[in-house]
C-alpha cells in the first residue's frame, strides 16, 4: 500500500467518522481534536475504522502519532511496512 | 446536595457569538480561531463565553475576570468559584455545577453509529456482557447510557483519560438505574459516587457522576428544558 492509498483511506475514515467535514478542508497539520472537532468517541471510532480497513491496531500510547493527517500517513505506512 | 443544571445550544444568532467571544481569555480565543470550520469556531466561542457568564453568576465577577487553572490531568478549574464540569455534544452545551466543593462529572453524548470495536476495546467483562444481551436500538442505548457513564465518573475524578476505563463496571441496560456496579481502580470507590442518568431526548443521553458519598443529590435544571428540543 503506498502513501497515496493511506491517505485516501485515513481521508475517508476521517470524514466517515466526521461527516460535517470535507476531505477537501483537511490540512496536512491539522489537529483532528483541536482543528477539526473530532470528540473523544470519534477519535476511538477513527482507530477501530482504521483497524478494520488496514488491519492495523493502534495502541492507545500511539493515538498522538494519527492526531493529523501527515502523522497518520507516516505512522500507517510504517506500520504496514 | 444541590447541583444546578445548564444547557445552551452552541449555534445561536452572530450578534449572540460576538458578545460571548469578548467574555474570552486571549488563549481561549487563539484556540478558537484554530477550528477548521466556522461553525466549530462559533460553538467553542459559545460554550466558554457562555460558561464564564454562569460562572460568574456565581462569583459576582465580570465574566472576563475569571482566571480558570487546571488541575494535573488538565480539567479546568476555578479557584474561589464553584465546582463545574462541561460536556458538548450535538450542538448543545451541558454544565453542572456545585456551589459547594465536590468532585463531579458530566457527559453528554448524541447518538451516532459506533464501531462495535469501540466496547470491545474500551468497556469492561461485566459491560461486555451486559451490552452483548441487547439488540439493535437498545444495543446503541445501552452502548451510549454506558459510554457517558463512564466518561462522567472518570471526568469527576479529575484524572480523565488517564484512568483505565475497563478498570470499573457500571449499569447499561435502559431503564436499570445508573451506578457504579464494581470498581478495580481505588480512585472510584463505588459507594462514593453517585450516578444519575440525564434522559435528555430519544437519541441524546447524559450522565452526572457526583463524590456525594451518599448524600442525596436534587439536580436543578436552571437553564434549558428536558427533553431537549431539536437535539
Amino acid at each position: 500500500m503506498t502513501p497515496a492509498d493511506i491517505r485516501t483511506a485515513y481521508l475517508e475514515e476521517l470524514t466517515a467518522v466526521a461527516p460535517d467535514i470535507e476531505a477537501a478542508d483537511v490540512g496536512e497539520d491539522d489537529h483532528i481534536q483541536d482543528d477539526l472537532e473530532l470528540d473523544s468517541m470519534d477519535v476511538l471510532n477513527l482507530v477501530a475504522a482504521l483497524h478494520k480497513r488496514l488491519g492495523v491496531d493502534i495502541p492507545e500510547d500511539d493515538y498522538p502519532r494519527i492526531e493529523t493527517l501527515a502523522k497518520a500517513v507516516d505512522y500507517l505506512a510504517e506500520r504496514l511496512g | 446536595m444541590d447541583i444546578d443544571l445548564w444547557f445552551w445550544r452552541l449555534d445561536p444568532p452572530a450578534p449572540r457569538v460576538a458578545e460571548l467571544a469578548a467574555h474570552l481569555a486571549p488563549d481561549e480565543a487563539a484556540r478558537a480561531a484554530r477550528f477548521v470550520r466556522p461553525e466549530g469556531r462559533a460553538a467553542y466561542r459559545t460554550g466558554r463565553g457562555r460558561l464564564r457568564e454562569i460562572l460568574a453568576s456565581y462569583t459576582g465577577d465580570a465574566p472576563a475576570a475569571l482566571r480558570f487553572a487546571q488541575n494535573a490531568w488538565g480539567r479546568p478549574e476555578l479557584p474561589g468559584g464553584p465546582a463545574f464540569n462541561l460536556s458538548h455534544a450535538a450542538g448543545w452545551a451541558a454544565l453542572a455545577v456545585s456551589p459547594t466543593p465536590v468532585a463531579l462529572g458530566i457527559d453528554i453524548e448524541g447518538q451516532r453509529n459506533i464501531e462495535p470495536a469501540v466496547a470491545e476495546r474500551f468497556f469492561s467483562t461485566a459491560e461486555r456482557q451486559e451490552l452483548d444481551r441487547l439488540r439493535g436500538p437498545d444495543w446503541a442505548a445501552g452502548f451510549f447510557r454506558c459510554w457517558t457513564r463512564k466518561e462522567a465518573l472518570i471526568k469527576g475524578s479529575g484524572e480523565g483519560l488517564s484512568l483505565p476505563l475497563h478498570g470499573f463496571d457500571v449499569t447499561l441496560t435502559p431503564g436499570a438505574p445508573a451506578r457504579i456496579v464494581a470498581s478495580r481502580i481505588p480512585q472510584l470507590v463505588p459507594r462514593n459516587w453517585s450516578l444519575l442518568h440525564l434522559d435528555l431526548h430519544p437519541t441524546f443521553v447524559g450522565a452526572l457522576a457526583v463524590e456525594a458519598r451518599g448524600t442525596p443529590i436534587n439536580m436543578h435544571v436552571r437553564e434549558g428544558r428536558i427533553p431537549l428540543a431539536d437535539a
